[in-house]
């Protein structure tokens, strides 16, 4: 039984895309079948993060109006086979493409991969209402910022009337040097808040940056960054592990630096 | 550098920017939740008062009707002081059979259509039957039967608003689905032949919760829980007039 995973948020920039490549990717490397579908129509982002941008020739839109076989349209990863993208039109009207259109496709999807993963444009219009047309479960990402909290607690809301009930949450871009000084929601924080259930916590990481330019998503990497490793144990945890969330703690410092960090008061 | 150490030196008393968050987000998050308009809310309000009224007579001047909303549920919270209790209850047969019979009937008819509006020939009945009630004395207290009567019109009107207002607010959303076919008959607690309280929980087809106490201090208080999203409000109203508890 396959299953069909929207990952949304409302806010934009809060790691949509980089979330379902490294998830894509890191359930691929467990040895799922997976594939990617952009429903970021009009700006499509996840082809650039998966390093796949100059392979693509075929859209989900000419899938969708029969002008490409969807074999055509898939790009299967040659970094990992296991791992394919269906890309999302960047140029032509995305007014065209309907709710029912996504739901026959990920259904269609669905037949031949383990996991169809749906990267949700931001916001909570037609685009979004298109993306979750299709899916039975859904990860929310959000960080520990008032109004990615707010748009995602709108967000479940929205899917729950969608009567998609089965909802994670990603909380991403924590840092814990912050949380310790009480300058930042921890993760029991955004809990209380939003009341869903945790899947990861990604740390705030650099290595993000650095993996986007290169477009190798960071579970790639031979020796993954701490981000990658929680987005590896991410992809355990929703094949049914139970594995610890990670220890994020604010690593030992020089004395210079605890000095410089006394006086700028993030002892 | 130098006024960071000052500050440093000499902190100021503010609430870590962490713990300030938090309660903006709640406060933020209890509005967005409830996501009733204050027209919507303001006719719901008018609707319970005048079923309540119907059965007592209600101290207009501290009542308090409002919205709360914590980490898990959206409710609505009444607080009905009441000045007298009308001794004669309407009868039970007529109102059955007219008002609940047209209130489903009204809902039953047309649901995708349902708004504010279509309501008016059900309330035409109820003023009606209100009309004919009388003020005789102030007897002790209410009887259960009438408690579950009020609990059930209540439930009744805020459905049939909130419905209402689903529909002027989700234009999109066309269809009417049960949300939960699970169907618990009422629940009286043990306990309220002695202490003269009555808990009645209906866990019906609008998948809410209803608390409805007598107290000795002649309140009424209501409490009707909310889905947690406000945006999970498509709700079917009584399909089947047995799920109601049925008068005697």
């Amino acid at each position: 039984m396959s299953r069909i995973i929207v990952v949304t948020s409302g806010k934009g920039g809060v790691g949509k895309t980089t979330s379902s490549a490294n998830l894509g990717m890191a359930l691929a490397k467990l040895g799922r079948k997976v594939v990617l579908v952009d429903a970021d129509f009009g700006l499509r982002n996840l082809d650039l993060l998966l390093g796949l941008e100059n392979r693509i020739v075929y859209t989900a839109l000419e899938v969708i109006a029969r002008e490409c076989k969807l074999d055509q349209a898939l790009v299967k990863d040659k970094r990992q086979p296991n791992l394919s993208l269906l890309a999302a039109p960047q140029t032509r009207n995305k007014t065209a493409i309907t709710a029912a259109h996504m739901k026959a496709l990920v259904e269609v999807l669905s037949r031949y991969f383990d996991y169809v993963l749906i990267d949700c444009p931001a916001g909570i219009e037609s685009g979004f209402q298109n993306a979750i047309a299709g899916a039975k479960e859904a990860i929310v990402v959000t960080t520990p910022e008032i109004s990615a909290v707010r748009d995602a607690d709108r967000v479940v809301g929205l899917l729950e009337a969608n009567r998609i009930t089965d909802i994670k949450l990603i909380l991403n871009r924590i840092r814990p040097a912050m949380v310790k000084n009480n300058d930042m929601m921890s993760v029991e924080d955004v809990l209380d808040i939003l009341s869903v259930k945790l899947i990861g916590v990604i740390p705030d990481d650099e290595q993000v940056i650095v993996s986007t330019n290169k477009g190798e998503p960071l579970v790639l990497a031979d020796k993954p960054s701490l981000a990658g490793t929680a987005y590896m144990n991410v992809a355990k945890r929703l094949e049914g592990k139970e594995i610890e969330f990670l220890q994020l703690e604010v690593p030992p410092k020089g004395i210079f630096a605890r000095l410089s960090n006394w006086i700028s008061g993030n002892a | 550098m130098i006024s960071t150490l000052l500050d440093r030196l000499f902190p100021k008393s503010n609430a870590p920017s962490g713990v300030k968050v938090k309660q903006r987000l709640k406060f933020i998050l209890a509005h967005d939740r409830a996501a009733i308009e204050p027209q919507v809310f303001e006719n719901m309000r008018h609707e319970i008062m005048r079923v309540v009224s119907r059965y007592v007579e209600l101290d207009e001047g501290t009542l308090d009707i409002r919205l709360e909303s914590d980490k898990r549920m959206t409710a609505l919270i009444a607080n009905l002081p009441i000045r007298m209790v009308r001794e004669e209850m309407p009868d039970l047969d007529e109102l059955f059979g007219e008002s609940v019979n047209e209130l489903n009937s009204g809902s039953n008819a047309d649901q995708s259509s349902m708004s504010l509006e279509m309501d008016r020939s059900a309330e035409d009945a109820l003023d009606a039957i209100a009309a004919k009630e009388k003020i005789k004395s102030i007897p002790e207290s209410i009887d259960p039967e009438s408690i579950a009567l009020i609990a059930e019109r209540t439930i009744e009107v805020t459905s049939k608003i909130r419905t209402a207002a689903n529909k002027s607010q989700n234009p999109e959303v066309v269809e009417v689905e049960k949300i939960d076919d699970k169907i618990e008959p009422p629940v009286t607690d043990e306990n309220s032949e002695n202490d003269s309280v009555v808990n009645l929980i209906l866990d019906n087809t609008i998948n809410e919760n209803l608390e409805l106490e007598e107290q000795s201090s002649n309140q009424l208080e209501l409490l009707i829980e909310l889905p947690h999203r406000s945006e999970s409000q498509e709700v079917v109203i009584d399909e089947s007039p047995e799920l109601y508890h049925q008068p005697k």
